[in-house]
């Protein structure tokens, strides 16, 4: 278990949120309109403190990416990986040691000068087992953190003499830091645009807590007036400062965080923000809602599996789970998810090394097959089957129903359905407690193939409570994450794939793509590497 | 009078020490993690969540848990919720969301309800009395989860005479529309109540020997009949206020206001039994308040219950 | 119609003011002369009767879905479209009324029940018993409803009908004893029922004969008031997320998944039309009992 990855929010899904975000207060009171104002409606409830470190959330992230900067970035046009704040990163022969140079002249908020110094000290702080934030799990690779976070038996406390830096951080000058890591990353480089691993002040640093709604960010743009009051609107403009690359358009960005989404969306209807999500519940109507004032994403944000307990023996056949997928209609159950389309594979669309219909016949609707299928694997034991759904979504007991009635009339079982809020849905499973199939997504941390199949398919990862586990598949992983050349590593991992396919630890159903609202005054950036951003959008108005 | 008002305040205590525990047990036999629910779908190290729950003395026994947080409510150091907002701060924010909001609704309610209530009582079968009969059927009849949304869509989006959510707009222009869905739902049972109350009062013996005592009909309405007639409607109005925490869940949540309900549900949702507990023991307290209030007023009213 | 029934055997009639007692073929006679109650009886009795025996409503099964046909409109031999899962709809919202007319009767006579027994007590016998009854109320009270009912049904492993209707019960009681011990209040104090006391009638004689007839009133009028609102609380259960498991069909599930489905309005249509004239049949019914059972309007 000691993997540990990027925390919770995709960086799409991060970028998305700022899209989602972003609304223009067309209604609003600023009738200045040489001000270039973008208002985002951000369907979520409010961050409780701005530090990028410790938040893994769509929300927290999407704001952190207008006040902070990342080391390196996906260009949305090529989808290649390009320096922001990073000057070059560079790995050895094996990628297990990496030197990053930042750009000379930057600066923070506060006038202080930016240094290798600032990121080596707040990936140390990050990494300190007492503090708990959020994103310590992403410097897992980075030699020195297991001395920082052992593992202990249940019950224990931690000692308090646990080392306070990663050894494998080095300091070489003003704007150079080296990286070591335990284990050869290929992945390294690109995992840096990653927000979480944003720089933190040196004031900051001193007292987190008193900054937490005043941070001092080295981004594009910076609160207005300095301070967040809680309960109200996010008021960023632009950071004088920021001396990097790439910035937006907009002269002013406000959050609106409005917990309901449907709420989010009435706003939006009624001109009160520029920019905000589609919730799930308006996939049918939302077109004739916004006629030619949304936009889809051309890369799927989240891929959604049905995931069997392995553990249980009336799933440890793959020819029943086989069955299982046969037995379902991907293109009917894509439509009534929205624009959703099948997924048939174990790597989302848009990612280098993404190759159509890896599943093969299995994932092919076929009645008649999953059901003869089914029998000859000695059909489906153990009473009725069970398809748990969260509920704290509106939607999701409607999929479960819908992948039940498939399973009922096509494979002529008895189907239930059990009900629990998600996080207890997580926690039984992580158990082995979830005595039956479940609904769940998987969204990159960063675009790359490895990141669609490592916290999926290998042993012991993060998001493969049921305990898939192939030695073959493992080995494979690990082969890409030694390669340096990056389109060798892609036929790697590709391999590793088509065998874990054969198993079908986990069965596909279909991606999903995030649909956005904008006013008439904005153009969201769309693009088909880094999805929709609403932060980069161009003013038409 | 002060002796009695002093005994219930005296009751209530006990009470109110089984409720918080109650509450407490409730959220803490809820199953999920708070830890990993706070990590969404993807988790965080074990690490990390062994960190965060030594924070929160979720590693602690359940007593353990309760009595830190009893010494954390009753000393005033609420703290922060397990995603970090300082909890004090928003219930500043939130207490005066909440309040606007249900003084609103009530205004309205109690305005169009006792009103109409009386008057159809007193007209019984007379014109206003059976579009009163209508319009509350119709109103109780339609789901309130239908009404809300129709009238959110049809005030706030299409005709665009009200915000559609949240509170930008301030005091009353942001609150009203949710008021006036909840005052209206309100008005329909209370208008009912006082209707059925003065019909009967009216009916009463005590008023027919009034009226064939040859007394005014003033004097009989404001000395015989109103107040016994209000005597079941007080009790409904103190039920109705003491309610009005646990019914501000759904609007608030439609409506996008971030009172006192929506951070209920959110806590309930994340296990924070600590607020949960500090929202129950507000409730709890205003309930007394009210309660007590009633009874008082029940004592003015009606002389003949004297306590 | 039961209830109806049961009401009437209950509430034995006798006013020793008035002097007279109807029986309860009178009671039954007068309401039948009602036409609005006439017209009530008979869309209950057909609500009952589909809960109970749907098939002879529709031949279509309700579980027979095809998710192609998600959400299309009526055509010829399914009169209202079909739903979400692509079922047909007229069936499943047949299918539905069992579910919602167990939880809205069961739910309301019982709550009646126990507050008009609770009440009765607490209101007549001050003291311990009015003590012990309205200090359970207030912690019960004090436990905001909805509150209790969301984390309740989030804690129990697997959710049902007659666990949401015991929760519902369990702490639904309060509101109605509180209003059934305030007209016992001041009906404990009139004239015929000091008078049967001063006679030595024994209480729960007097309790069940003079008492509670005479103060049930408002305690039946929020009741009718409620069993509308018990269908609609259903129905918000589900949009809370903790309502019936998917698999029960019931108008309250239907209307809250409907509800997030606004595109297709006869999704959202129909369950709401049966749920409402139910509603208001429950309404018309229950004020022409009261009118009729009120000794103090017989005249």
């Amino acid at each position: 278990m000691h993997k540990s990855r990027l925390a919770a929010a995709s960086i799409i899904a991060a970028t998305a949120l700022v899209a989602s975000a972003c609304g223009s207060s067309t209604s609003g009171s600023n009738s200045d309109a040489s001000v270039k104002k973008l208002t985002i409606a951000d369907a979520a409830e409010a961050p409780t403190y701005i530090n990028p470190l410790n938040d893994n959330g769509a929300t927290g992230l999407g704001v952190a990416q207008a006040l902070f900067a990342p080391l390196v970035r996906t260009n949305p046009a090529t989808g290649k990986v390009q320096n922001v704040i990073a000057q070059s990163v560079t790995p050895n022969s094996d990628s297990t040691v990496w030197t990053i140079k930042i750009k000379p002249g930057l600066q923070f908020d506060d006038g202080e000068p930016l240094t290798a110094q600032d990121y080596v000290a707040s990936w140390n702080m990050t990494s300190q087992e007492a503090r708990g934030w959020t994103n310590s799990g992403f410097f897992a690779k980075i030699k020195g953190w297991d001395k920082m976070n052992p593992l202990l038996p249940e019950g224990k406390k931690a000692p308090s003499n646990l080392p306070k830096k990663l050894s494998g951080l080095k300091v070489i000058d003003k704007t150079t830091f080296q990286a070591t890591l335990s284990v050869p990353f290929s992945q390294f480089g690109l995992t840096l645009q990653y927000l979480g691993a944003a720089p933190m002040s040196a004031k900051e640093r001193k007292d987190p807590d008193a900054y937490k709604l005043k941070p001092i960010g080295m981004g594009l743009y910076k609160v207005k007036g300095g301070v967040w009051k809680v309960g109200t609107d996010l008021d960023l403009v632009k950071s004088p400062t920021y001396k990097g690359p790439f910035a937006p358009q907009a002269d002013e960005v406000v959050f609106k965080f409005i917990p309901n989404a449907e709420t989010a969306y009435n706003d939006f209807l009624a001109g009160d923000v520029d920019f905000t999500g589609v919730p799930s519940t308006k996939m049918g109507s939302y077109q004739q809602d916004a006629p030619g004032q949304y936009v889809t994403s051309q890369t799927g944000d989240f891929l959604w599996y049905l995931i069997p307990p392995l553990w249980d023996k009336d799933y440890q056949s793959a020819d029943v789970r086989k069955a299982l997928s046969m037995a379902i209609n991907r293109t009917t159950l894509s439509k009534l998810v929205g624009t959703a389309t099948p997924a048939t594979e174990y790597v989302q669309r848009g990612v280098d090394g993404f190759r159509e219909g890896t599943c093969g016949t299995a994932c092919n609707y076929d009645p008649a097959g999953a059901k003869s299928l089914l029998q000859q694997a000695g059909g489906f034991k153990g009473g009725p089957l069970k398809i748990y759904y969260s509920t704290d979504s509106a939607t999701s007991q409607t999929y479960a129903q819908a992948i039940g009635n498939m399973f009922r009339q096509n494979l002529d079982i008895k189907v239930t359905y059990v009900g629990k809020t998600s996080s207890e849905i997580n926690d039984l499973a992580s158990d082995h407690k979830v005595d039956g199939v479940r609904i769940g997504g998987w969204g990159f941390d960063y675009p790359s193939i490895e990141d669609d199949l490592t916290p999926i398919l290998a042993c012991q990862a993060d998001y493969n409570p049921e305990g898939y586990c192939n030695k073959k598949v493992d080995a494979l992983l690990a082969e890409g994450n030694s390669q340096s050349d990056s389109q060798k590593a892609i036929g790697i991992y590709q391999q590793a794939e088509d065998l874990a396919m054969k198993d079908l630890p986990n069965i596909p159903l279909y991606e999903t793509k995030s649909i956005y609202l904008y006013s008439k005054r904005i153009k969201p950036l769309n693009s088909k590497y880094t999805g929709i951003s609403a932060l980069y959008s161009t003013f038409t108005s | 009078m002060l002796g009695y008002i002093l005994r219930r305040i005296a009751a209530a205590i006990p009470i109110g020490l089984i409720v918080t525990f109650g509450v407490f047990a409730l959220v803490f036999l809820m199953p999920g993690d708070p830890i990993r629910a706070l990590a969404g779908d993807k988790p965080f190290p074990p690490t990390v969540m062994a960190a965060k729950r030594a924070q929160f003395h979720l590693d602690d026994p359940f007593f353990v848990q309760y009595l830190l947080m009893m010494r954390d409510t009753f000393t005033g150091h609420f703290g922060t919720t397990f995603a970090g907002a300082d909890i004090g701060e928003q219930l500043k924010l939130r207490i005066p969301v909440t309040l606007r909001l249900a003084l609103l609704s009530y205004f309205f309610e109690w305005l169009c309800g006792l009103l109409f209530g009386i008057y159809a009582g007193f007209r019984r079968n007379g014109i206003v009395d059976r579009l009163l009969l209508l319009a509350t059927l119709l109103i109780l009849a339609i789901p309130s989860l239908v009404s809300t949304f129709t009238a959110q869509y049809v005030f706030g989006v299409k005709l665009k005479w009200l915000p559609v959510s949240g509170i930008l707009d301030g005091f009353p222009t942001s609150y009203l529309l949710p008021a006036m869905v909840i005052g209206v739902l309100g008005f329909a049972g209370l208008g009912r109540l006082t209707r059925t109350s003065v019909v009967e009062t009216v009916n009463a013996d005590f008023v027919k020997t009034a009226r064939s005592k040859g007394l005014s009909e003033g004097r009989i309405l404001w000395r015989h009949i109103l107040p016994n007639a209000l005597l079941p409607v007080i009790t409904y109005l103190g039920l109705d206020l003491a309610g009005m925490f646990a019914g501000a869940i759904i609007t608030e949540s439609i409506f996008n206001l971030p009172g006192l309900g929506q951070f209920l549900f959110q806590s309930i949702q994340m296990k924070e039994g600590g607020v949960v507990v500090i929202l129950t023991t507000l409730a709890f307290v205003s309930f007394i308040v009210i309660n007590l209030l009633v009874d008082v007023l029940y004592g003015v009213v009606d002389p003949r219950v004297r306590a | 119609m039961t209830q109806i029934a049961v009401a009437a055997e209950e509430v034995e009639i006798a006013d020793l003011a008035e002097g007279r007692a109807p029986t309860t073929r009178e009671l039954l006679i007068s309401l039948l002369r009602k036409p609005a109650f006439d017209v009530c009886a008979v869309l209950l009795l057909l609500f009952f009767a589909m809960a109970a025996v749907p098939q002879i409503f529709t031949s279509v099964d309700p579980t027979v879905c095809d998710l192609g046909k998600s959400m299309h409109p009526a055509s010829a031999g399914h009169p209202f479209g079909y739903d979400v899962q692509g079922c047909d709809y007229f069936s499943n919202v047949i299918y539905g009324a069992r579910p919602s007319v167990l939880v809205s009767v069961v739910a309301s006579f019982g709550m009646f029940l126990l507050a008009g027994v609770l009440g009765l007590l607490a209101g007549y016998f001050p003291g311990f018993v009015d003590a012990l009854i309205s200090r359970t109320a207030d912690v019960l009270f004090a436990l905001p409803g909805m509150v209790a009912l969301i984390v309740i049904l989030n804690a129990v492993p697997h959710r049902n009908i007659w666990i949401i209707l015991g929760v519902i019960l369990m702490i639904g009681w309060p509101g109605g004893m509180r209003l059934m011990r305030s007209t016992v209040f001041s009906v404990r104090n009139k004239e015929y029922v000091q008078a049967a006391r001063a006679i030595g009638v024994p209480a729960w004689r007097i309790l069940t004969r003079h008492v509670f007839p005479n103060a049930m009133a408002p305690l039946l009028a929020m009741t009718t008031l409620g069993v509308g609102g018990m269908v609609g609380l259903e129905a918000a259960l589900t949009f809370l997320g903790v309502g019936l498991p998917p698999g029960t069909i019931s108008w309250g599930s239907q209307f809250g998944i409907a509800a997030s489905y606004r595109e297709a309005p006869h999704l959202f249509v129909w369950p709401s039309i049966f749920i409402s004239v139910m509603t208001i049949s429950f309404m018309i019914i229950g004020d022409s009992i009261r009118d009729v059972l009120d000794p103090k309007l017989l005249k």
